[in-house]
């Protein structure tokens, strides 16, 4: 017993030392509530590393407010309960005005609920589609730099309802906040215009056989199948359904629209003209900065098409705001999130950040353009991206038009 | 150097390992004393979660409740919900021995989980539930709120505490403890241990139910990613089996110890040269792997061993 008292009192010196560690007066910190590890430890890596590139960036363009922007990361493990434990060591060990996470919307939400909105800390979410965060309350504190999935699930209805001219359409979709959030929007975009959605069909993940979705999603012979999920188990649903022969036409959303790989598992043959919607970067001079700045860092390009550009604008658009802010606190953040990321003021992309930097001070407005898009913050802190309308031809995703 | 943080953190810590040791307190009834292998936890401490979140969370139009009700009414639905459903879970598995049951419990709290990601009416489905209020959190600013919360949980572990120890010493718990050691021997007494074993089976998801109730409050929004076996079973197996099993004061260490190991190690990681810091996640999984296994090593029966 004295043995184990005396090594959990090594223990304990070891850890107290090592979390108070350093803390430098000339530094400003940023924490990152990333999936470093679990389900969705995909895209965190990756996520974490274009938040890396973003401080780089920024203390090349002389840093904020005249200190050196330090990121703490921390690992969200993709569940709640973790992601709200390392919110909090954010926020008071390590004293962050701003978090920039996390990746799912249960995380997200989690964590703005339990810790960013209490302490006052402003929280910037990367990859949280869900329509929940528009209309969670949180006192201004929660951000977003992704599109809600509401936005594509209008653009889907447009595109069946009025381009295409579907009168009647069946959803099957995954049955997560992703999936659902989806189909609930196209529902009701697609049905205030005037068409008739026969059923929507939930799917859960990892079944051997989806021939009872199918079926119920073809009861009534809809014209158009909108298949809303990810290529695991939507290729095998695409190609069952194409079996029986009960649909004419489908479309998906970005889930599964621009992957290469489904149009190889499912055939091109079948799925020739077949439409599908992405949140669309458009080609602004910041994506390409990205993209070069991402080169020259690590040596490879981005990893992914979406979401690593979100989280490099989340830091980019902190540390802008605290330059405006003229302080580094959670409150003023918030104050002055809006002002450097949307109108009026001139357009900085990130190649100028360092120009950026010098009107903010001379007390000039400016407008960002992020590598993920436009970057204007609306009343709830969410923004709006343009959509791609891709269609299948000759095998290929093809891009066709981009819609706002 | 920045103490008062990271005592405020201890206390965000403290809270969270409060909870789940609630939850380890009812597993050591069910398991430690009676020798039920229960792999389904997640299903009550969701259920409490959930009830409590349903009863004291404002009002809203995409589930049922929030009734805006006191935190005392949530938890004594909360109670009352998980009784029933322990009640009605128990009827079929409680006659399958050992690791039998273990496996259908582990069944029925996916069943649980997928209910609740389904029934959207019922909790919001994969939208979760929203909207929990922070209890007395108008009486104090932000950071000494996790004080004052601190407090209430850490009274509830004592009252839990005072009440299962009492319980198992009492000859009620002499049974319970019979039943573990041999079923036989106690039926041959003439007890009945069906009936017991029912008892004991509430009685633990019953106290689950209070820890995932104030779980609740800790993260203000439920959904259900939170109920996954990892977070919502195993790691509170993890704090009894570390604490010991058979221990009331070794179920609360545990989860104190287990919640520790899995958030403190985090610390360490900053430390890392910075090529492998991207790695930082998965040196963090296998520092915690490593530090179980050193438990397990030194002390099998674990930290406190069982009685």
């Amino acid at each position: 017993m004295r043995k184990l008292f005396s090594a959990s009192l090594v223990l304990a010196l070891i850890i107290g030392l090592s979390v108070v560690g350093f803390s430098a007066e000339d530094t400003i910190s940023i924490g990152t509530i990333l999936p470093r590890t679990g389900a969705l430890a995909a895209w965190g890596q990756f996520e974490g590393q274009a938040t890396d590139l973003a401080a780089h960036q920024v203390n090349e363009a002389g840093g904020v407010l005249g200190k050196k922007l330090v990121l703490v990361h921390r690992d969200t493990k993709t569940n709640p309960t973790s992601g709200v434990d390392a919110a909090n060591k954010l926020v008071n060990v390590n004293e962050v005005p701003v978090m920039v996470g996390a990746n799912s919307s249960g995380v997200s939400l989690a964590v703005a609920r339990a810790v960013a909105v209490p302490n006052e800390v402003v929280q910037i979410a990367v990859a949280s589609t869900s329509p929940k965060l528009t209309t969670l309350e949180d006192n201004d504190y929660l951000f977003r730099t992704c599109p809600s999935d509401a936005l594509q699930g209008i653009v889907l209805a447009r595109l069946a309802y009025n381009d295409e001219g579907y009168e009647t359409a069946s959803t099957i979709y995954v049955n997560n906040a992703y999936g659902q959030g989806l189909s609930d929007n196209f529902e009701k975009a697609f049905e205030e215009r005037g068409g008739e959605v026969l059923a929507t069909v939930p799917y859960n993940k990892g079944k051997a056989s989806y021939d009872a979705e199918i079926r119920k999603a073809a009861e009534g012979d809809p014209e158009v199948l909108m298949l809303l999920g990810y290529p695991e188990n939507g290729n095998t649903i695409l190609r069952k359904a194409i079996g029986t022969g009960a649909f004419e036409n489908y479309m998906v959303a970005d889930g599964m629209a621009g992957i290469p790989g489904v149009i190889e598992k499912v055939g091109a043959q079948y799925l020739e003209g077949t439409y599908g919607t992405v949140a669309q970067s458009p080609e602004t001079k910041s994506l390409e900065y990205y993209k070069k700045g991402h080169e020259e860092l690590f040596g490879f390009p981005p990893q992914r098409p979406a979401f690593l550009q979100n989280a490099y604008d989340a830091v980019i658009l902190a540390a802008l705001a605290m330059e405006r802010a003229g302080e580094a606190t959670g409150p003023a953040v918030k104050e002055n999130l809006r002002a450097v990321a949307g109108p009026p003021g001139e357009e900085i992309d990130t190649s100028e950040l360092e120009r950026g930097f010098e009107l903010i001070k001379e007390g000039k407005e400016i407008d960002y353009v992020g590598a993920a898009g436009q970057m204007d913050f609306d009343e709830n802190g969410d923004v709006v991206s343009p959509f791609g309308i891709l269609q299948v031809k000759d095998g290929e995703w093809k891009q066709i038009k981009v819609v706002d | 150097m920045n103490v008062s943080g990271l005592l405020g953190y201890f206390a965000t810590f403290a809270i969270a390992a409060g909870a789940y040791s609630i939850a380890s307190l009812g597993l050591n009834v069910q398991f430690g004393y009676t020798g039920l292998y229960n792999f389904g936890i997640a299903a009550f401490f969701a259920t409490g979660a959930y009830v409590e979140g349903i009863i004291t969370g404002g009002p809203s139009m995409e589930h049922l409740g929030g009734f805006d009700l006191p935190v005392l009414v949530g938890v004594i639905a909360a109670m009352v919900v998980s009784a029933i459903l322990a009640y009605i879970i128990g009827i079929p598995t409680l006659r399958l021995k050992g690791e039998f049951l273990g496996i259908s419990s582990l069944g029925i709290a996916e069943t649980i989980r997928l209910i609740i990601t389904n029934e959207k009416w019922l909790a919001g489905g994969v939208w979760g539930l929203g909207d929990i209020p922070r209890p007395l959190g108008n009486l104090v600013g932000p950071k000494t709120y996790n004080w004052v919360y601190l407090g209430l949980v850490l009274a509830v572990v004592g009252i839990i505490y005072f009440l299962v120890q009492k319980i198992v010493k009492s000859p009620w718990g002499r049974v319970l403890k019979a039943i573990r050691e041999d079923e036989g021997v106690a039926a041959a007494m003439g007890k009945n241990v069906y009936k017991y074993k029912m008892q004991s089976l509430i009685l633990g998801s019953v106290i689950m139910a209070v820890g995932g109730a104030f779980y609740a409050h800790y993260v203000g929004y439920l959904s259900p990613e939170s109920f996954r076996p990892l977070m919502g079973t195993f790691i509170i197996w993890a704090m009894l089996m570390a604490g010991g099993k058979g221990n009331n004061k070794g179920a609360i260490l545990g989860a104190f110890v287990v919640w520790g190991v899995w958030t403190f190690t985090e610390f360490f990681v900053n430390y890392l040269p910075s090529g492998l810091a991207s790695r930082a996640g998965y040196i963090n999984a296998i520092f915690i792997a490593i530090l179980f296994q050193v438990l397990i090593r030194i002390r099998p029966q674990g930290i406190l061993g069982g009685e």
